[in-house]
């Protein structure tokens, strides 16, 4: 291969999705479109997967992120800055190919493109003409579009505005078959709503008819909606959302027998900047300037609210609106509207003044990071569908049923009863539920203060129960009474716990109550460690452990879930006194149980009667253990697995290998991290697919949360107050999203239920911050962002038609400011590096399991940190230490200080080996050479633009201080990337060092070895040439790849360029370049390489906001 | 981040409240014009998009109350001391700047502060206006107005602070009588994240700064702005080219290699024959520059261009016809012709200008931190942050979260 042939190809972007819409084919099928950069990507949702399928994609525009997509007529608009495009549907989604293939050979779609004056902010076609649009631009102008099907040539019509104000978002709306309305959002808050009407001829005509002030900030998101109010009234109106954080409404409904033309005339000096009105709450309004008073101002989300959208009534004079933030969340809001009756009987109601009144109902939070950029609706009749999508190149579908007329308390899959609900007609007195569990997503079973015990039958998600009252032999219901534990052990059996210190066990088959065992003290809580129905063991049996108040010890049951009866029974024996059992598992004949102080206990037989405790270790938090479970096997795997998974209340799971040795048992702790809910982690499971996903459940704030860990979906979210509660949740192994979850609040009972999950990922994404570094070991590639967490990715490259693939495998939050670095050591450990001097070392395994997950967990923590702590590690270089005694690591500092350690697993230890100082400019780079005398020698790089080559000399005591050997000018400022390769195989080549600056250039760097004597070597700076035009913007990325003979240099930049150069092998030769390419990512802060150098292809990985891989052939 | 900590964090955050400036970004001024001695020769500026002033008050101190400022107001005297043990840079320094050094050194740090600012001789007939959306506090000796630069009737209003005899209704009605010599703007958008429609609403700021230096800036006039280096700003590059000789993108060191921003340094005037600034046809909007740009282009001879930066700071153009030179520095400059690339990729005709960091090697790096001695009492900012639009918002969230108090 030589130079000339190679090309970069991309083969996956995980870029930000910009521009979304829906279509329902005639088919039936539901199409997703999405812009991610300069593509347009096609995909079929809601298909019975659980991923949407990939259906085609076509590079609309070139170097040009697609900013908005309409369908209509068959037809796709879509437009970026001020370029647009449009294709015909059918040749997008070719529904006539029924294959899942996508056909690769079909021709490219026909693509009409044109360039407008200005930036783009909207596009509508006319409902009445397939080839007429108008284009809405950033300085309130319409351009009427003209699309020929014949020639596939688009004719733009000359600008019409009324006023040019600059703005910062647009919509248009179609109100007959020559009249636009036009709403623009200015820089500046205003809202302007003006009428064009497109004439014959070519002509125009414009109408200004509101200007509505208000807003203190930039308005980023328009839309516009006409009611029927009850009183068969219509009402149109523009919702607004804005840098303030408010969402208002205006009434813009035209009425005879006012005016309203408040149009700013041109070159008049008109009031720039922010009013100052008030944000109005409710009915209370202003009377000053009742036409610059909102229908309705609310405010909502964490931070900016990026888009606003009308979506379908939901009861009389009321509809939602749906709102789309910089807090990745999308809000439900219910507007109810009506006449202000204060304008008196006599004038006609539909001249009346309209208010309202906004409230929030719900936010989903199933985007990661910041920025929902692209949003999408489509109302049919019995739902209307949302698609949103951000800066973590994910695409949500939300499935939203039409909310029904008729208040009811099962709005939204969500019942809450007190007793009195329940029993009703039963009796009249003041009881409250007491306990409760499901059974199984069907039934649920209820006791109540009074000794009552209620069966429930759960049919519909939001209808009411039918309840049964269980007939309780009377000398029972004071037992009932006492009830404090209600457990399921099958779907057709429970045991009840009393503080009396009884199980009785309640068959859903004979509907009758039996007394199981007696014990000392007050029964606190049952767990079910296993249950034997499934297996098709005879008699079907299961395993359950009674914990008892201020007990350490448990009493342990094996009963046939049909009768009650005990098959064996046992007692833990010989655990702390201060042990309070708080949760347990069995893994094989072991007892794993958890203390509500952090405390694990491993336990065995001793006899047949007793457990006791051959290992107590004490946990990394001091909270409550949640729950225990086993890990599924290995598949085809003889044994259990050994490996359990350990849930707390300090927002943190752990994976724990159980090492069996002959002599003793040792708990080994594999991995830990936290979710992104938490503080507390109620419980988990496995998935029943072929490849099980971890599931976990808890408590964000106010929030009852389902979560999958390994597709890092939030799966359901429910607003229950908190985690201080009583609550039982069932759930489907197989079905994701079905679920019940029952939980107290004020003394009722409230359930809330879903059959199917509400939600989908149309398609997976990445951080939703800007990606810092990105770090390869060969097999896994490792990001570390913005948003201080890191992420372990599988790459599975394109091949047979499927898409290139990234699969997170761990994703660790223990950083609390900004990655700076990660490097890979080896395949098992990884370290990174922040601000605030965070340093943290990974161990990396992989699971004998079938569950996927990477094991990580962080083995040492860097700790010898400045008085204040608030330097930032700029970058590190590790090596193996040359006598294989620990790892050398090397940190430069924000401070310009350089610090070496030697790092030592064993109790996670850095001992300070050598340190030095350079001129107080940042350093940015520092890389290890070679170790002489058990030291490295340095290369660094700086915001100077200079590098620098370091030894060390003797210093006090054992220590080394670092002594500068050579310094040489390459950059006019900051070096921001570095990367470096040894010139051959031989152990007194030298390296090429290929550098990136903030001043536009590359630069190649030839270092040399003086001496190769262990003793005295040293490098020497051979040969520097520099580009100094090598990009338009700072090159924050650079990588050296060699292909056979030749070495190849990949830079990325600011600029969205990517290019390959070919690098001197000699000191001959010249830099060159190769090729250059349009990339998406945005911000670019990293790349790496995947695949060794001996293989044909290498996959080069670039990271910033967004992800691209590129293949090198 | 506290006030302490970015006192450590930022090295002109701290220097910028000792010296007394309104913002850092003085500093960015201060080290633009030591690199291009910007103010020489200029007694009429236009500053747009000022508040909260700290450009204005650069001008107002060196304009009108005639101070100046050198190297050692943004010198990192520890640095300079550090590059000299170990020997580093022995370029950078001459015998008169060793001196220099170790007198200043002698010095403590308030003392050199208050000396820095030398009087001069007070400046004659200047005249500097500034122009911000948001109002900025009286500077001696400058004409604020508060008005949007993007707004066609900010033209007018500019042109009568320039010149009371203004008169609207004349011929040359948006041309100024008497013009400027420099026309500054640091003005950037509050940023989306949205990569490319903030590079869109900064070039329109930029553009609106050029529309109305176009009408106020005299043949010869100098013309500096902020610009984001990010997607496609080399067609800015580009178009800037249209009206002056010399167009160089510039670093300061003051400003962050970790931030977007950059200045773009245009210097020699020279409207195209017959060009005309007008407010029905603004810049920005339209294909006019670069039809302009790709007019220009066929007009040139192709000459491809380096920028050296030579001892004194200062630079110069040449022309490199090989395709790599050496220099006294040792480095290789390597010419790449990106043939790959063209021209003509859809959004208009491209030019990469020269790269020029500035502000010199012993200045405070402002990616780096910083140690303050023990004692450093932290100083208030000498003007408190201009309001976010939502602060209201966060006050009313904090309002509603607190129980109300009686």
């Amino acid at each position: 291969m030589t130079a000339s042939q190679i090309r970069l190809k991309r083969e996956l972007s995980q870029d930000p999705v910009t521009a979304l819409a829906l279509h329902r084919a005639p088919s039936g099928k539901l199409f997703v479109f999405a812009g991610q950069d300069s593509d347009l990507f096609v995909y079929e949702a809601k298909n019975g997967r659980y991923k949407g399928r990939f259906v085609s994609r076509v590079g609309v525009f070139v170097d040009q992120p697609i900013h908005g997509i309409s369908v209509r007529h068959g037809q796709v608009l879509a437009w970026g800055f001020c370029h647009v495009a449009i294709i015909s549907v059918e040749s997008l989604i070719r529904e006539d190919d029924g294959s899942d293939s996508v056909n690769h050979s079909q021709a490219a779609p026909a693509i009409a493109r044109a360039i407008a004056p200005d930036w783009i902010y909207h596009g509508a076609f006319s409902e009445a003409d397939p080839s007429v649009a108008v284009l809405a631009t950033a300085h309130n102008e319409a351009i009427p579009l003209k699309y020929s099907h014949h020639t596939g040539e688009i004719v733009l019509g000359a600008v019409i505005a009324p006023s040019r104000p600059m703005l910062y978002s647009a919509h248009l709306s179609w109100i007959s078959n020559d009249t636009v309305l036009v709403a623009g959002g200015t820089v500046f808050g205003h809202v302007v709503v003006w009428k064009c009407h497109l004439l014959e001829g070519g002509k125009w005509a414009t109408e200004t008819l509101f200007n509505f002030e208000g807003h203190e900030g930039s308005i980023f998101g328009m839309d516009i909606c006409t009611i029927t109010l009850s009183d068969e009234s219509t009402v149109q109106m523009v919702a607004s959302c804005s840098d303030d954080r408010t969402i208002r409404i205006w009434d813009i409904t035209e009425r005879e027998n006012k005016a309203y033309s408040q149009a700013p005339q041109l070159n008049q000096v008109i009031n720039t900047g922010f009013g100052g009105n008030d944000i109005e709450c409710g009915d209370s309004v202003s009377d000053s300037n009742k036409e610059s008073t909102p229908i309705a101002a609310v405010m909502g989300h964490a931070s900016r609210i990026w888009g606003v959208k009308f979506g379908p009534g939901c009861g009389e004079n009321a509809l939602s609106v749906y709102s789309f933030g910089e807090d990745a969340t999308t809000q439900r809001w219910r507007l109810d509207i009506s006449r202000d009756d204060s304008a008196g009987e006599s004038s006609p109601s539909s001249s009346r003044l309209v208010t309202g009144k906004m409230s929030h109902s719900k936010t989903f939070s199933l985007h990661n990071g910041k920025h929902l950029w692209s949003r999408a609706m489509l109302a049919e009749d019995k739902a209307v569908l949302i698609a949103t999508g951000g800066t973590d190149s994910q695409i949500c579908l939300i499935e939203e049923p039409i909310l029904s007329d008729k208040p009811s308390n099962g709005v939204g899959g969500s019942l809450v009863l007190d007793a009195s609900d329940i029993l009703k007609g039963l009796t009249c007195s003041k009881e409250i539920i007491s306990r409760y569990d499901f059974l199984s997503h069907d039934h649920i079973l209820v006791t109540t203060s009074h000794g009552k015990l209620l069966l429930g039958y759960l049919k519909e998600s939001d209808a009411e129960p039918k309840w049964e009252q269980i007939n309780v032999p009377e000398e029972l219901q004071g037992e009932v009474k006492l009830c404090y534990v209600v457990k399921a052990i099958d779907p057709t059996a429970a045991l009840l716990g009393t503080t009396s210190g009884n199980v009785y066990h309640f068959s859903l088959s004979s509907k009758s109550l039996t007394h199981v065992a007696s014990m000392q003290g007050k029964i606190t809580d049952m767990t079910c460690l296993s249950n034997r129905n499934r297996d098709g063991s005879s008699p079907p049996l299961a395993e359950v452990l009674v914990f008892l108040h201020g007990r350490a010890d448990s009493h342990y049951f094996s009963i046939d879930i049909s009768t009650g009866g005990i098959r064996s029974q046992a007692q833990t024996k010989g655990l702390d006194p201060r042990f309070v059992p708080t949760a347990a598992g069995k893994i094989d004949d072991l007892l794993v149980i958890g203390s509500r102080h952090g405390w694990l206990s491993i336990l065995d037989h001793k006899d047949d009667e007793t457990y006791s405790p051959i290992l107590d270790i004490a946990t990394r938090s001091r909270d409550t253990i949640t729950a225990i479970l086993p890990l599924p096997p290995k598949s085809g795997s003889q044994h259990t697995s050994r490996y359990i998974l350990v849930t707390s209340r300090d927002g943190k799971y752990r994976i724990y290998e159980i090492d069996r040795q002959p002599e003793r048992v040792l708990l080994h702790l594999r991995h830990e991290t936290s979710p992104p809910f938490g503080p507390m982690i109620a419980g988990a499971w496995f998935t029943q697919d072929t490849v099980p996903e971890l599931v976990l459940y808890g408590f964000r704030s106010k929030d009852f949360v389902i979560w999958n860990e390994t597709r890092r979906e939030e799966l359901a979210t429910i607003e229950c107050g908190g985690a201080h509660r009583t609550f039982q949740l069932t759930y489907s192994k197989s079905i994701s999203g079905r679920y019940r979850f029952a939980f107290t609040k004020t003394s009722k009972l409230s359930i809330s239920s879903s059959d199917q999950l509400r939600h989908e990922w149309v398609k997976s994404g990445i951080h939703g911050r800007e990606i810092r570094t990105l770090s390869s070991n060969g097999r896994y590639i490792a990001t570390g962002a913005e948003d201080t967490s890191i992420r372990i990715w599988e790459y599975q490259p394109a091949g047979d038609g499927a898409q290139a693939d990234l699969r997170c495998v761990a994703a660790m939050k223990t950083h609390v400011t900004g990655l700076q670095k990660l490097a890979w050591l080896g395949d098992d450990y990884l370290f990174s590096s922040a601000g605030n001097e965070e340093f943290f070392v990974w161990r990396v395994q992989n699971l004998e399991s079938d569950y996927k997950g990477l094991s990580v967990v962080c083995e040492g923590v860097f700790a010898d940190k400045s008085a204040d702590a608030d330097l930032r590690i700029m970058d590190f270089d590790v090596c193996k230490s040359s006598n294989a005694h620990g790892i050398i690591v090397t940190m430069g500092f924000s401070n310009s200080v350089l610090r070496t350690y030697r790092y030592t697993s064993d109790g996670g230890r850095f001992e300070l080996l050598a340190k030095g100082t350079y001129t107080g400019a940042c350093l940015t780079q520092t890389r290890h050479l070679s170790i002489r005398n058990q030291l490295p020698l340095l290369l660094t790089a700086s915001t100077d633009g200079h590098l620098a080559l370091w030894r060390t000399e003797p210093d006090e005591g054992t220590q080394h201080k670092y002594v500068l050997e050579q310094i040489v000018p390459l950059h006019q400022n900051s070096i921001k990337s570095l990367d470096m390769m040894k010139s051959g195989e031989g152990e007194g080549d030298g390296y090429h060092v290929f550098t990136g600056g903030d001043d536009n250039s590359v630069g190649v760097t030839l270092l040399g070895q003086i001496s190769r004597d262990t003793d005295t070597a040293s490098w020497t700076f051979l040969k520097r040439s520099i580009v100094r035009k090598a990009h338009a913007a700072a090159i924050a990325g650079v990588l050296l790849v060699r292909r056979g003979p030749e070495l190849l240099g990949v830079s990325v930049s600011n600029d969205q360029r990517v290019k390959l150069w070919s690098i001197p092998s000699s000191e001959d030769g010249n830099i060159k370049l190769l090729r250059g390419e349009c990339i998406g990512v945005a911000d670019a802060g990293d790349i790496a390489a995947i695949g060794g150098p001996e293989s044909d292809t290498a996959t080069v990985v670039f990271a910033g906001i967004g992800l691209e891989a590129w293949r090198l052939e | 981040m506290g006030k302490s900590s970015k006192d450590k964090r930022d090295a002109y955050y701290r220097l910028a409240k000792e010296q007394g400036w309104r913002a850092r970004s003085a500093f960015k001024l201060l080290q633009l014009d030591e690199e291009f001695d910007l103010f020489s020769n200029v007694s009429r500026v236009v500053d747009l998009c000022a508040a909260p002033g700290s450009w204005s008050q650069v001008l107002s101190r060196v304009l009108i109350k005639g101070e100046k400022f050198g190297r050692s107001a943004w010198q990192d005297r520890d640095a300079k001391v550090r590059q000299q043990m170990l020997g580093v840079f022995p370029e950078a320094f001459t015998t008169e700047q060793k001196e220099s050094i170790e007198t200043s050194t002698s010095l403590s740090g308030d003392d050199a502060a208050q000396n820095n600012g030398v009087e001069a001789a007070a400046s004659r007939d200047v005249k500097i206006v500034s122009i911000d959306l948001q109002p900025i506090s009286p500077l001696a000796g400058i004409t604020t107005l508060r008005a949007d630069i993007t707004h066609p009737a900010t033209v007018p209003l500019l042109l009568s602070a320039l010149d009371p005899s203004y008169d609207p209704a004349a011929v040359a009605g948006t041309q100024a009588q008497h013009p400027v010599d420099l026309v500054l703007s640091d003005g950037a958008p509050d940023v989306t994240g949205l990569h490319d429609l903030d590079i869109y609403v900064q070039s329109q700021l930029l553009f609106a700064a050029l529309n109305l230096a176009l009408c106020v800036l005299k043949p010869g006039g100098k013309f500096v702005a902020k610009i984001f280096r990010g997607r496609n700003v080399d067609i800015l590059y580009a178009q800037l080219k249209i009206f002056f000789e010399k167009v160089i993108v510039a670093k300061p060191r003051s400003s962050r290699a970790s931030s977007v921003e950059a200045f773009i340094v245009c210097l020699n005037f020279r409207p195209p024959a017959g060009f005309q600034a007008s407010l029905e046809e603004p810049l920005g909007v339209g294909q006019r520059l670069d039809t302009l740009v790709r007019e220009r282009e066929m007009q040139l001879p192709i000459v491809a261009e380096a920028t050296m930066q030579s001892e004194r700071g200062t630079w110069d153009c040449s022309t490199v016809s090989t395709p790599a030179t050496s220099h006294e520095s040792g480095i290789t400059e390597v010419e790449v012709y990106d043939e790959v690339e063209g021209n003509n990729m859809g959004n208009g005709a491209r030019w990469i200008a020269p790269f020029i960091a500035c502000g010199d090697l012993s200045a405070f790096d402002s990616d780096a931190s910083y140690q303050l001695p023990e004692d450093y009492v932290s100083l208030d900012p000498v003007q408190p942050p201009i309001a976010p639009p939502y602060k209201r918002a966060l006050e009313i969230r904090a309002g509603l979260s607190k129980p109300a108090k009686v």
